[in-house]
């Protein structure tokens, strides 16, 4: 356990659960919780993922302070021009500006150096030394993903929220289909819109999980894991390919705005739903069998 | 893991396994036809899918961005609209866009036009003798477009009912309208039947020799139920655009948002007459003179795009699809038909 000789911010060493500590008879339950809490604290303590936590979160202020600045221009769109009607679009337009590039890149960044960067540093070998299995290792790197992307989402939605709520009007937010709703309905629309992107998002972490594990650069699994994604969004606008557009994983990612209509349509929602899902459990699959059997040297 | 993972895709992949369609009671065209035309579905509401390859080049001003839902750019790719039907008097029909959506409301004499680009609200008030929507949108519902090739049958064409097939997760019989005039670009009009409520719930245009369909209107999912009354009404919402006038009538103010704008036709000038019909059937070439200014007004730069051709009849520019052609000749005459070229040369000949 010398990870903290190698890496300063590394916390492993003082939360793995060791066999010969008397928390032995502890409950199995609290043993991976606290795997997964030291994973986390891993993830969120790095700077590096900190400063792409305020990138994300600066998006929407951007956004908001720019279109406070150029008065009432925005009109032509109809979510960025939801802005200055209602702040809670603020948050929405954020949503559409980082979907494509910012949160993936995140996301790519996490899963990527998953495996990959404890294999770098050194300590993969030492964590498969505790009788840890490999499914639960790959298990709780996958929930600290997860949590990761339910976290980008959230930085960006509260920022835009609250930014949107400082320097525009909250009342009744004005849908795509031209009806209104309160600011409470609005709000559980953005929440349940975030989830939606949250959920995309974990294919990329599946993904990244999975090239991460056949890789002991970390930099290369980052780079693999948003090229295939930029790939798939760029196949995506080839309507010469529109037979392959609803296989592709990132074919729905702007499917949340569906959401916004009244009464919202939810079949292509669910649709986008179903396509995540099964790239998670094709990634997550592949991961394993890759990762479960890998002679692991470093 | 990894194969549910598979199957899981396959079902998302909007290909979903279909389950055998259950077998209809068979029905002859005519009876069909019959049910069809007594067919009056007291209210619905539904997804419909229409996707556009009518192999048309990439003109501008044709095809609206990726992200617009307007009705000039219904002409190609794939578009979803939501439509809610209760009678004749109350419909409500929504395009949807990536990112926007364009709404149209009718209740009694309230029609409203709702853009979602620009916030855009436009009212109108429908003349007492007719509550019909005055907008092109619904006429592109199944039911519609299935109305129009039904009142095109005529000894030109051989009809026949086909296996079934499933639409919007539901049993049609699907009825096939074959040209028997081997001139016409058309193959087939396919027409899915709703073996319950016989609506018509997809019409499929296939061209000559084509396996893929040039013109697919279908809905993806339909609800035989009268919609609730809430979903027809409309109220600009605060701070909207609100004009008073009727959508799409050329003496209206125009009322499209900055982001669409429509080429308005100039006033009529002398030289150009109202469109006439050559021929009749699956072969009819319509016909109608503009002044070249009209045409370099309207088309200008995306006529130097399309192939130029020349002949007996003159020269002039030609656009060619699966499905139609379309002849625009240098002294100011179009002739359009869901032909081959060699006919409209033919027209343009006789027609001088």
């Amino acid at each position: 356990m010398s990870r903290a000789d190698v890496e300063p911010d590394a916390h492993r060493s003082e939360t793995l659960p060791a066999p010969a500590l008397p928390a032995q008879a502890a409950p199995r339950l609290g043993g991976r919780a606290r795997f997964l809490r030291s994973e986390l604290l891993m993830v969120f303590r790095r700077r590096r993922n900190l400063a792409l936590l305020v990138v994300l979160g600066a998006v929407p202020i951007l956004i908001a302070v720019a279109v406070k600045a150029s008065g009432h221009s925005a009109r032509g769109d109809s979510i960025f021009g939801g802005i200055t009607d209602n702040g809670l679009f603020a948050a929405l337009a954020a949503f559409l500006v980082v979907m494509p590039l910012f949160l993936p890149l995140g996301v790519a960044v996490i899963a990527g150096d998953a495996v990959s960067g404890e294999a770098n540093t050194g300590t993969l070998r030492y964590l498969l030394t505790v009788p840890v299995s490999r499914t639960r290792l790959l298990a709780v790197k996958f929930g600290g993903i997860l949590v990761w992307c339910a976290a980008s989402v959230a930085v960006v939605a509260a920022c835009g929220v609250i930014v949107g709520a400082i320097l525009f009007p909250s009342g009744e937010l004005t849908l795509l289909s031209g009806r209104t709703v309160s600011y409470a309905a609005g709000g559980y629309r953005l929440l349940l819109v975030a989830g939606y992107v949250a959920l995309s998002l974990a294919m990329v972490g599946a993904l990244g999980l999975f090239v991460s594990t056949m890789t002991e650069v970390p930099v290369a699994a980052m780079a693999a894991t948003l090229t295939l994604t930029i790939v798939s969004e760029v196949l995506d606008a080839v309507p010469q390919l529109s037979a392959l557009h609803p296989w592709l994983p990132t074919h729905y990612w702007l499917q949340w705005v569906d959401l916004l209509r009244d009464p919202m349509a939810t079949a292509a929602v669910g649709h986008g739903l179903l396509v995540s899902s099964a790239y998670v459990l094709i990634f997550l699959s592949l991961a394993w069998a890759r990762f479960s059997g890998k002679d692991v040297t470093s | 893991m990894c194969v549910a993972g598979v199957v899981g895709l396959a079902a998302g992949g909007a290909f979903s396994a279909q389950a055998s369609p259950e077998s209809l009671p068979a029905l002859t065209p005519a009876a069909l036809l019959a049910d069809v035309q007594s067919a009056q579905a007291p209210g619905f509401s539904g997804t419909i899918v229409a996707q556009m390859s009518l192999g048309l080049p990439d003109l501008p001003g044709l095809a609206g961005g990726p992200g617009q839902a307007s009705v000039t750019a219904l002409l190609s790719g794939s578009h979803s609209m939501r439509i809610w039907y209760d009678g004749p008097e109350r419909q409500r029909v929504a395009l949807l866009g990536t990112t926007n959506e364009t709404d149209l409301f009718h209740s009694g004499r309230d029609l409203w036009q709702w853009d979602s680009d620009g916030h855009v609200a436009t009212h109108s008030v429908l003349p007492a003798a007719s509550h019909e929507a005055p907008t092109k949108a619904p006429e592109l519902t199944p039911q519609q477009l299935a109305e129009r090739a039904i009142a095109a049958i005529n000894p030109s064409t051989q009809v026949s009912v086909a296996g079934n097939r499933q639409v919007a997760d539901r049993s049609a019989y699907e009825l096939v309208l074959t040209p028997r005039d081997s001139a016409t670009r058309v193959g087939s009009v396919r027409i899915a039947i709703d073996g319950s409520t016989k609506m018509p719930l997809g019409v499929q245009v296939y061209p000559r020799g084509s396996k893929a369909a040039a013109i697919d209107v279908s809905f993806s999912h339909v609800t035989f139920k009268r919609p609730s009354a809430d979903n027809f009404r409309f109220t600009p919402p605060p701070g909207a655009t609100v004009h008073e006038g009727m959508p799409g009538k050329p003496d209206a103010p125009n009322t499209r948002a900055p982001g669409h704008p429509t080429p308005r036709t100039p006033t009529p000038q002398p030289a150009a007459t109202a469109p006439t019909t050559i021929g009749s059937g699956w072969t009819a070439i319509i016909e109608f003179r503009s002044s070249q200014a009209q045409i370099d007004k309207a088309t200008g730069p995306m006529l130097q795009r399309l192939k130029a051709v020349h002949g007996a009849w003159g020269s002039g520019r030609l656009l060619t699809s699966a499905l139609v052609s379309v002849l625009v000749t240098d002294d100011g005459r179009v002739f359009a038909g869901a032909v081959d070229p060699s006919a409209l040369y033919a027209a343009a000949t006789a027609h001088k």
